[in-house]
């Protein structure tokens, strides 16, 4: 981790050093340049001013020998020449005559004479002449050769021997090349160096002027001067440490080189120099630099007015040396202040930074919990860090009560300041450890107000919350504070011992109803006493409750233990629950079917689902077992949607063998439409398997829609909407309210079989199921009763008008397979064609002890509630009439008028005759057409008939159509 | 504030110059300062010709010049060289390939002669400008030779003398150039008083050139004095003239004959022979005439590092010595014939010039149109002198005064030392006597010059330019201190110019010649001579004017550094 103090520290340094390395590169930039120029021209100052003062001696010899040859080409008498042959062209001295030579030489005798003074005398007077001479050519004449003289000692000159120039040898430069080159150049200029044989044979230069007059060469005048002398200003340059100068002449031969010999000529290319360069005279600004042996030099030149080139050399590290002093000085001063910068920083810094850290170190403290870190007196300044202090203490200290307050809450709950629950389970724990030890059988008791939610409602939450707070000071006065802990609502869990259990809770029931000032609820209580086995506390509490759940439907105080029967309850709802997915997969659970047949035609109209669970371990399950269980854990839409998808398979299955296909209906419970879009689901299935959606009929309980009505009203609504029929199942089972049959349209509504149960206990269920059956006619809705185990409930339930019938009569609910056998093998009837369900269904729907059937009047004077008109439902298809249904009435009265029932139950119009049977059989066929009524009068052997007949319906499929049939009158002969 | 200012001069001159850099390029230069208040109507224009000189000179082509006390060529016979490049004549003489020379167009793009000879028809060259914009007209021909008639300092009259009117206008009698008929803008018709053969050529003469009209009028004394004023139409424009220091030209960019190929011309005034020869060593010049160095010419004539670059050149003139008949006893021509055959010429030409040109017998040199090679040879032959002193009755010689200005020549000096010699040889006790210019020129313009040694440089390329400045007539030949006496011949000389007839013409002249020279002695030709330049060595494009002067137009070189 790199702390504040570090990384400012850092920053700062960089930042400093990054500016220094800029300063320095730019200082380095311009300072180069600079130092490059003002080197080369500092250079070039040498140069010129060496040139300067060789130049002026330069000039001097020059002058000397100028001199000279002017006097002497004025001492020449043009006449003399030109008149002896001396023209310029003819030169040579062949075309002169011996008379006009001597002439020649005469006066030649007399100019040489005069030149040699002129040239001793000024040569004399010239700084550093080691020699003079004028050679007179000979082809001008072999007889006067000129002179020469060369410096004896120090003093004076001696005359020396001539030179015969045409004994010199061309090829020999490093003696002659002063002649032949003067002789080729034709003009004053300087030779050299050479070596002088005459002299010690030093090396020397010379400055030789041709003498001309009449356009011919006569001779050649010249001075030789030691190379040591213009050595001499040359050798003294010295410049930065080991900066010298050198002088070459015209063709780069060295004159002077403190390093070279004399007369050798160096490879100038070595020296970046070339002779284009050299004929720019000097470098000027140019900066050339050469790279010999490693060391880097630079040069620069000039040329003298001789042609003679003057260099002078310097390493570039002396060059740059004062600079790179400079630069030196000021990076280690750079690097001096950076790092006494540096130091002073990371003090500062520690100095600025302390406090942070301290308050680092107690934001690290608090972190773990310690809220007692004392800061107070660390820092008071008023800057940034003073007031972060000041904020952290402020923090601590509220920090340290909310936590405090936050333990409080974590252990007791806010409304009655009890334990709460995981705090109860720490207590009691170790209370009922306290109640063993004395010797005693502790137990744990679950607390519940019955009806709690109804309080609340009724009376308001503060109200609640005040009973709710009332009871646990009661329960506290009777089990002590630590015993007594509240788990939700009105859920409270106790620990107490068994001695006078029952006795201390008839107290507590008793004073219980007199909390919040009467204004209370009765209390239900289960006991787990630990007799059944050590369990936690938790278990010990479940089981309390389950014990007290069995009190549900008690209203009044009571409690109730918990024993080894709700034990093996509350394992098999484990067993249930922890294997329904696989009771699912494994098809443990199997679809029986229970055929629902039709009243009118004795077809199976519909097929009601019911789940069997068939266990390998358990044997059979019963629903009325695992269906609440899973109910109660709201698993119950796996069941159902597992159910779903077996009927849509059987289905498949049915039409694959060609078998007409009946409505299914499947029972929903209300966890269903809870755990998930049960309606959703079920579109889903029936849509992806084909079938119409009509085909599925979903029952629900009464109970399942009483409890959120207006959900279960939307969700019905929906199904119906989607086009499932949704019925009522177990209608008048539990506390009915008529109020749903007017809220929501059912498709269908079955009765409950306790209906059926007390067929016989009087007449009235029967008078009861009546009216119902004529409320739901009138309703439109259709009607199923459940349960019908008889032939006499059959009839009965015939003529009342319920159009579906199922129970034990026709068959106990069965697998699919069974069915099939048994419908093959003519136990069973067969199914209803769904087209002609309409039909039947009018015709079922017909109650024969309605008199609405026959007229909207309602019967006065009906003594017996059964002592109706006689009625029956005939079918006819023209031809015959063939009674279907009728009422006791009607068959009583059939007996009466003809005797037999069973003749006219059924006749065609072969055997019925003009006067009796046509007129209804004509009344039958003219009431086949929708919404027709005919009154017959019928005059019988036993007397006079007055009836009704009225349309119903007609079979699409066979074009039977049926019709009522009441007698309204009969008068006895 | 006047502080910063100079700091930042440099970056507010910058910026300035890039904000009024239009502003700059509409007026480059600085107006004329005319005598006048009125200025000139086409000085707006003259930023066409004149671009902005280079101000680093050094790549001019630079040669030597003698400081002009004027450039206004009516009336200087010697500072030319700003006529020369500066202006343009209506026709040139040049060299031609086959060596022969010829008279070509130039301003004039063509014209007709009559077949009397006498009338003349010229067709101006169009589009021609002067470098102030104005265009090239008739009438500024006309104003041309009205002002070399008029002009009182005028010094070239003899070239518009020919044609009628002239010398009337010259004498003030009229106030018009008869012999001049504008025809229109670009044709005039000019008609001499007489014919003459060598009228174009005289038209060649740097004297000839053609001036503005109205700027030259404006300019009035300001004309040949003041760059501003001096415009021609020439390739190059007059910039600086600094006193003591030189003239810069520039191009003429917009030259009728094309911008010349130098970056500019710089003329510097250098009279030090020895200055000139470090200059050029220095390669501060282009060219360098070795006439003027003396013996030290052989260094360069003969020196190994000059070959490529040297030019010989033959001089189309003719030294000679003079003889004023007019004094005893030169007036014999015994005396003068004896003078002529005591000079060993030969020797002379050796000993003095290295024997560099050639020995001339008569007036016209060679390279001259009418140029005789048939001419009998005057001998060296001092016997025969002597006898003739003898016979004149001057056995013992007689006193005769060569006169040397002090500004001559070495090689001049030389030459009269050693005249002086032969003739001493023969007895004449003649000496030299030196006098400045200035004496000697008064001297000989009013024939008082007793004998004197001189070279003539052809004008223009014909017979007359030389026989006629000599012995055309007497004012003529008094001017030269010659005084020749013989009208009838002099008459003969002017006659001789209107010949029309070319071959009689020549031969009239070669009679002439032979009389004056041969039979009258009336003066001594010597020689005519080769002369030498040497060029630097980034000069390119070197030729030589036809007569060899050392006066010329540099328009057709250039250096390398270009």
């Amino acid at each position: 981790m790199h702390s504040i103090r570090f990384k400012i520290t850092s920053i700062t340094v960089s930042a400093i050093l990054i500016s220094i390395l800029l300063m320095f590169l730019a200082t380095y930039l311009t300072v180069h340049e600079e130092n490059d120029n003002s080197s080369v021209q500092r250079m070039n100052l040498i140069a010129d001013d060496t040139k300067k003062s060789l130049e002026i001696y330069f000039e001097s010899i020059e002058q000397s020998v100028e001199m000279t040859a002017n006097i002497a080409v004025d001492s020449l008498d043009s006449i003399i020449l030109v008149e002896n042959g001396i023209t310029p062209s003819a030169a040579s001295s062949l075309a002169r005559t011996d008379e006009q030579q001597s002439r020649i030489d005469a006066h030649l005798s007399s100019h040489i004479k005069k030149t040699e003074e002129t040239l001793a005398s000024v040569a004399t007077r010239t700084h550093g002449v080691v020699s003079f001479y004028y050679y007179i050519l000979p082809e001008i004449s072999e007889n006067e050769r000129g002179f020469f003289y060369s410096r004896v000692g120090k003093s004076g000159y001696e005359k020396q021997a001539q030179l015969i120039v045409s004994d010199l040898d061309a090829d020999d430069t490093e003696h002659t090349s002063w002649y032949f080159l003067t002789m080729q150049r034709c003009r004053p200029s300087w030779a050299g160096p050479y070596v002088d044989p005459y002299n010690d044979n030093i090396w020397i230069c010379s400055y030789l002027i041709p003498v001309y007059k009449v356009g011919t060469m006569i001779g050649i005048i010249g001075m030789d001067i030691p190379v040591d002398t213009l050595a001499e200003s040359v050798r003294e340059i010295h410049f930065y440490k080991s900066g010298f100068a050198c002088m070459l002449n015209d063709h780069n031969r060295v004159i002077y080189h403190p390093s070279l010999e004399t007369g050798t000529t160096p490879d100038i290319k070595m020296m970046s120099l070339t002779d284009e360069l050299f004929r720019q005279k000097t470098n000027g600004e140019e900066l050339i630099r050469f790279n010999t042996n490693g060391v880097l030099r630079q040069i620069s030149f000039t040329t003298l007015t001789t042609g003679m080139r003057l260099l002078v050399i310097a390493p570039v590290s002396e060059i740059t040396a004062t600079w790179t002093q400079l630069v030196h000085s000021t990076l280690i001063l750079a690097a001096i202040i950076t790092a006494l910068f540096a130091v002073i920083l990371f003090v500062l810094m520690d100095v600025l930074t302390m406090p942070l850290k301290k308050l680092t170190d107690a934001s690290r403290r608090l972190a773990d919990g310690d809220y007692s870190i004392g800061l107070d007196s660390e820092y008071k300044s008023n800057d940034e860090i003073g007031t972060l202090t000041r904020a952290f203490t402020r923090m601590r200290d509220q920090m340290g009560e909310y936590i405090a307050d936050l333990n409080h809450r974590a252990i007791t709950d806010t409304l009655t300041g009890l334990p709460n629950m995981r705090h109860f389970f720490t207590l009691a724990e170790a209370g009922r450890s306290k109640i063993k030890e004395a010797g005693r059988h502790p137990v744990i008791l679950f607390f519940n107000l019955v009806g709690m939610k109804y309080y609340n409602r009724q009376y308001s939450f503060e109200e609640g919350d005040k009973l709710i707070y009332e009871i646990s000071k009661i329960l506290v006065s009777h089990y002590g504070e630590n015993n007594v802990s509240r788990f939700s609502q009105d859920h409270f869990a106790i620990l107490t011992d068994e001695e006078g259990l029952e006795e201390e809770l008839q107290d507590v029931f008793e004073e219980c109803k007199y909390a919040n000032n009467g204004r209370s609820l009765p209390v239900r209580v289960g006991i787990c006493p630990n007799r059944l086995g050590e369990t936690n506390i938790s278990t010990a509490y479940d089981r309390a409750k389950y014990a007290c759940d069995q009190l549900r439907g008690t209203y009044v105080s009571d409690y109730r233990f918990f024993d080894l029967s709700m034990l093996t309850q509350v394992e098999n709802s484990r067993y249930i629950l922890n294997h329904i997915d696989q009771a699912i997969s494994e098809h443990w659970i199997q679809v029986y079917y229970q055929p629902i047949v039709r009243a009118a035609n004795g077809l199976i109209c519909d097929e009601e689902a019911l789940a069997r669970w068939i266990d390998p371990v358990k044997g059979m399950i019963s629903p009325g077992e695992f269906i609440p269980v899973l109910e109660q854990s709201k698993l119950i839409y796996k069941l159902d949607l597992y159910m779903l998808d077996m009927i849509l398979d059987k289905l498949k299955r049915k039409k694959e063998m060609g078998m007409t296909l009946v409505s299914q209906s499947l029972n929903l419970s209300r966890a269903d439409f809870c755990s998930v879009d049960i309606v959703d689901e079920i579109r889903r299935r029936v849509d992806a398997s084909g079938f119409p959606r009509s085909i599925i009929s979903i029952e629900v309980t009464e109970s399942c829609v009483g409890s959120d009505f207006s959900f279960m009203k939307n969700q019905i609504e929906r199904l119906q909407s989607l086009g499932f029929p949704v019925w009522m199942d177990d209608f008048g089972s539990g506390y009915s309210s008529l109020d749903v049959l007017q809220d929501i349209r059912f498709d269908l509504i079955k009765f409950d079989m306790h209906f059926m149960h007390r067929f016989n206990d009087g007449d009235e269920s029967k008078i009861i199921l009546t009216q119902l059956m004529k409320l739901a006619s009138s309703l439109g809705v259709d009607t199923v009763t459940e349960g019908v185990e008889s032939k006499d409930q059959v009839e009965f339930l015939s003529e009342i008008g319920c159009s579906k019938l199922q129970g034990y009569y026709y068959s106990r609910p069965i697998p699919f397979e069974e069915m099939l056998e048994r419908i093959s093998s003519g136990t069973l009837t067969d199914f209803e064609n769904p087209e002609e369900a309409d039909y039947y269904s009018a015709i079922g729907r017909i109650s024969l002890y309605d008199l609405g059937a026959v007229t909207n009047d309602s019967g006065d004077d009906m003594s017996d509630f059964f002592d109706t008109l006689p009625m029956a439902v005939a079918e006819s298809d023209g031809f015959y009439v063939k009674i279907v249904r009728c009422n006791k009435s009607y068959r009583d009265f059939m007996i009466r008028a003809f005797g037999d029932l069973q003749k006219e139950m059924e006749f065609s119009r072969a055997t019925v005759s003009e006067e009796i049977g046509i007129p209804l059989l004509d009344a039958v066929y003219q009431c086949r057409s929708e919404g027709a009524r005919i009154f017959i009068d019928e005059d019988v052997p036993s007397g006079y008939i007055h009836s009704l007949v009225r349309h119903i319906a007609v079979n699409p499929v066979t074009g039977i159509y049926a019709c009522l049939v009441a007698v309204l009158e009969y008068i006895g002969k | 504030m006047k502080r910063l200012v100079a700091k930042y001069n440099f970056i507010i001159f910058f910026l300035l110059a890039l904000l009024i850099q239009p502003a700059f390029s509409s007026c480059s230069m600085p107006q004329p300062t005319g005598p006048s208040d009125n200025s000139t109507p086409y000085s707006h224009t003259s930023s066409d010709a004149v671009q902005n000189p280079i101000s680093d000179t050094s790549s001019y082509l630079t040669v030597i010049e003698d400081e002009p006390d004027t450039v206004d060529f009516q009336c200087t016979s010697i500072h030319y060289t700003i006529a020369l490049n500066v202006f343009n004549r209506l026709v040139e003489t040049e060299k031609q390939p086959d060596d022969g020379i010829a008279i070509v167009p130039s301003l004039a793009s063509a014209w007709e002669e009559s077949e009397d000879g006498l009338t003349y028809d010229f067709h101006l060259r169009e589009g021609v400008t002067f470098s102030n914009g104005s265009p090239l007209t008739s009438s500024d021909v006309l104003y041309t030779l009205t002002r070399l008639m008029k002009h009182p300092d005028s010094c070239n009259q003899a070239i518009a003398e020919p044609i009628k009117g002239a010398k009337a206008l010259g004498r003030g009698e009229a106030d018009q150039l008869e012999g001049f008929e504008i025809i229109d803008d670009l044709s005039f018709r000019i008609t001499l008083e007489q014919p003459f053969e060598a009228f174009l050529s005289c038209l060649s003469m740097a004297g000839a050139s053609i001036l503005d009209e109205e700027t030259t009028e404006t300019a009035g004394a300001s004309f040949g004095l003041d760059p501003e004023w001096t415009v021609g139409t020439g390739p190059f424009i007059i910039w600086k003239w600094l006193p003591g220091e030189g003239i810069l030209l520039i191009p003429n960019e917009n030259c009728w004959s094309g911008a010349p190929r130098c970056s500019g011309l710089r003329l510097l005034f250098t009279t030090e022979d020895a200055e000139a020869r470090l200059m050029f060593e220095n390669n501060e010049i282009d060219i360098l005439d070795l006439d003027e160095l003396g013996y030290y010419s052989e260094y360069y004539i003969h020196g190994d590092i000059y070959q490529d670059r040297l030019y010989q050149v033959r001089q189309t003139g003719i030294s000679y010595i003079a003889l004023n008949e007019s004094v005893t006893p030169l007036n014999d021509v015994r005396v003068r014939k004896a003078l002529q055959l005591s000079l060993n010429r030969s020797l002379l030409l050796d000993a003095v010039y290295s024997g560099r040109g050639t020995v001339e017998n008569g007036i016209y040199p060679n390279g001259l149109y009418g140029h005789n090679p048939d001419l009998p040879e005057i001998p060296y032959d001092p016997d025969e002198a002597r006898r003739l002193l003898m016979e004149a009755g001057y056995p013992d010689g007689f006193e005769l005064t060569f006169s040397v200005k002090n500004s001559s020549t070495q090689s001049e000096t030389i030459l009269a030392k050693m005249a002086v010699q032969m003739w001493n040889k023969i007895g004449i006790k003649a000496s030299i006597k030196v006098i400045n210019e200035e004496e000697f020129m008064r001297c000989r313009k009013s024939g008082l010059l007793e004998c004197y040694t001189a070279t003539w440089i052809a004008d223009y390329n014909d017979p007359d330019n030389f026989i006629y400045t000599f012995f055309g007539n007497d004012a003529n030949t008094t001017y030269r201190s010659i005084c020749y006496k013989d009208e009838k011949v002099m008459a003969r000389v002017g006659a001789a110019r209107t010949i029309t007839d070319h071959e009689k013409r020549l031969e009239e002249y070669h009679l002439l010649e032979e009389k004056i020279v041969q039979e009258d002695a009336a003066w001594i030709p010597l020689f005519s001579r080769l002369r030498y330049y040497v060029t630097s060595e980034r000069l390119n494009g070197f030729t030589v004017p036809w007569n060899g002067s050392v006066k010329r137009t540099y328009s057709r070189l250039s250096t390398d550094n270009e």
